[in-house]
């Protein structure tokens, strides 16, 4: 029977004489693979696996050159894989936790700003009508007062008192503010047309803020006594709210929000007219926890004013206690 | 071949342990206990343990809901009183109008907290001690219900104080935050301008009775 096809041997020799690895070689590639890349071993170890007598034979030249390679990147003793270049050191980021004393610090910190917002506008006449210097006195008092007993609760719960105002507030909120009731030349806002108002405004929205502030801690204090000064803070404060309410709206309109009349008398409801929303002693049936809206300034050509949404104090404006005393 | 100690701390299965107690006698065994009593505690100072409040309310918190829930009811008695009257008229008739349906609101609300638990009735002693000045003239019952009001929030106040349960603490704090505001709009609408009479609250709170 003739055939073109080579007979086994054959084919063998040609493989061996053009460099084909045979059976052994194969098998000793594999070993010393298992060894370099095992987890278990050291650096050392893989040199060692790459550069035995027998496999060194076994391998020629290109093992050489490969464990040369390797042995470079495994430059410690540690089993972890190779990297190459440096990383960036990173900066370990503060402990951020949540606790009784950081919500306590958080309230006292309200309580400053609001006394340094009264502070800016008592015995101003050109902020605050004259006519309500004594009462915003008085909410001033009422404040350093609720700042003086958050700041107690703060210690006894084992946290660093609180003494200033709000930093994320006094930062961003407040400046804006100011900024858009006293104007701003050099970023073109012009001085509020009734800085009077929006100061009122502003005492109303910062009392309601605080109101709502002291409710929204009820589920997070850990201890009811905690919750039971909070709440006994946060009635005065509303009470505040009411007054500075029905001081800018008037009476009987400031007394209750017309939907609240509406449901209860079945007359149709009242509209709201005009472009600095009215304040009500009782916006709704139960406190509010949302966003308190402030519309202040004076309006743009397009008949805009600078309306901001004052919030009860989130993760973003907590005072944590890594920020320490200030 | 005799048996090697064992090393420390491979004693998982407690046969190790087993042995030196018996060797070590009563003296080993009391200090094994002190040591174990330690390590269950397992509180260092720089592992505080916390505990979340519960949200529902517990048994003890229903019976305060419950009063809490008898007076609202109570106050929309009153409220009732008061408009069934002629006394009433135009704004200030509708702010109480308001008012009467916000108690509602709030009876309403910690019955759906409390469940069949609620008594969903009035407090009588309550009724009984405001009755006269709701259904007297205005003047009278604007002031009444000033006093009611404070009343329900220094009641409330105490109840957040003593309420374990989240859920309705969180509850009551947000009617009580309004009832004040309720406090200070009837006073201003009974003349009041003493801010000591409209922002401090001098009543007594109710003592809480059983459903």
């Amino acid at each position: 029977m003739s055939t073109d096809t080579p007979n086994h041997d054959e084919l063998r020799r040609h493989l061996r004489a053009l460099g084909t690895p045979g059976r052994t070689e194969r098998l000793a590639v594999r070993r010393t693979a298992e060894a370099v890349m095992s987890s278990e071993i050291t650096a050392a170890d893989r040199v060692a696996a790459l550069l035995g007598r027998r496999r060194f034979l076994h391998l020629g030249g290109v093992s050489v050159a490969t464990a040369a390679v390797l042995a470079a990147c495994g430059g410690t003793d540690s089993p972890g894989i190779a990297k190459i270049g440096t990383a960036p050191t990173t900066t370990v980021l503060p402990d951020a936790v949540v606790n009784d004393a950081v919500l306590l610090r958080t309230a006292s910190s309200l309580e400053h700003t609001a006394i340094s917002v009264y502070d800016l506008v008592i015995d101003n006449a050109d902020l605050l009508d004259p006519a309500y210097n004594d009462l915003a006195k008085r909410f001033r008092d009422d404040h350093a007062e609720h700042a003086v007993l958050m700041e107690q609760l703060t210690v006894e719960a084992g946290g660093e008192a609180w003494t200033c105002g709000n930093p994320r507030l006094d930062e961003l909120v407040v400046p804006a503010i100011l900024r858009a009731i006293t104007g701003d030349e050099a970023a073109g806002v012009a001085p509020s047309d009734d800085p009077r108002r929006d100061v009122l405004n502003v005492a109303q929205a910062f009392e309601s803020l605080a109101g709502s502030t002291y409710q929204a801690l009820m589920p997070v204090l850990s201890l009811p006594s905690l919750r039971k000064d909070a709440i006994s803070v946060a009635s005065q404060e509303v009470r505040h709210a009411a007054i500075l309410s029905i001081a800018i709206t008037g009476r009987p309109a400031g007394y209750m929000h017309p939907d609240e009349i509406a449901a209860a008398t079945g007359q149709a409801p009242v509209e709201i007219e005009g472009d600095v929303p009215p304040v009500f002693a009782i916006p709704g049936q139960f406190g509010n926890l949302g966003a308190t809206q402030l519309v202040i300034g004076a309006p743009n050509e397009l008949g805009n004013r600078v309306s901001l949404n004052v919030e009860t104090p989130s993760l973003n404006s907590l005072v944590y206690e890594y920020l320490g005393t200030c | 071949m005799p048996e090697s100690p064992a090393p420390v701390g491979s004693d998982s299965d407690g046969t190790g342990a087993r042995r030196r107690l018996i060797g070590a006698g009563l003296a080993g065994l009391v200090g094994s206990l002190v040591l174990a009593g330690r390590a269950g505690a397992t509180a260092t100072p720089d592992q505080t343990t916390t505990t979340a409040p519960p949200r529902q309310p517990l048994d003890a918190d229903k019976r305060l809901l419950g009063a809490a829930q008898r007076a609202e009811l109570a106050a929309v008695a009153l409220y009732d009183t008061a408009l069934a009257g002629r006394q009433l008229v135009g704004d200030q008739r509708a702010v109480v109008a308001g008012i009467r349906e916000a108690h509602e609101a709030y009876g309403q609300s910690l019955s759906a907290i409390l469940g069949k638990a609620a008594p969903d009735i009035a407090e009588q002693a309550v009724v009984d001690q405001f009755g006269g000045a709701f259904g007297g003239p205005v003047g009278a019952m604007l002031e009444a219900a000033t006093l009611l009001e404070n009343v329900l929030v220094a009641t409330h106040t105490e109840l957040v104080g003593a309420l374990e349960g989240t859920d309705g603490t969180s509850l009551v704090a947000s009617i009580l935050v309004v009832e004040a505001r309720h406090a200070t709009v009837l006073a201003d609408m009974a003349g009041v301008t003493d801010p000591d009479q409209l922002l401090v609250n001098e009543a007594t709170p109710l003592a809480p009775t059983e459903g």
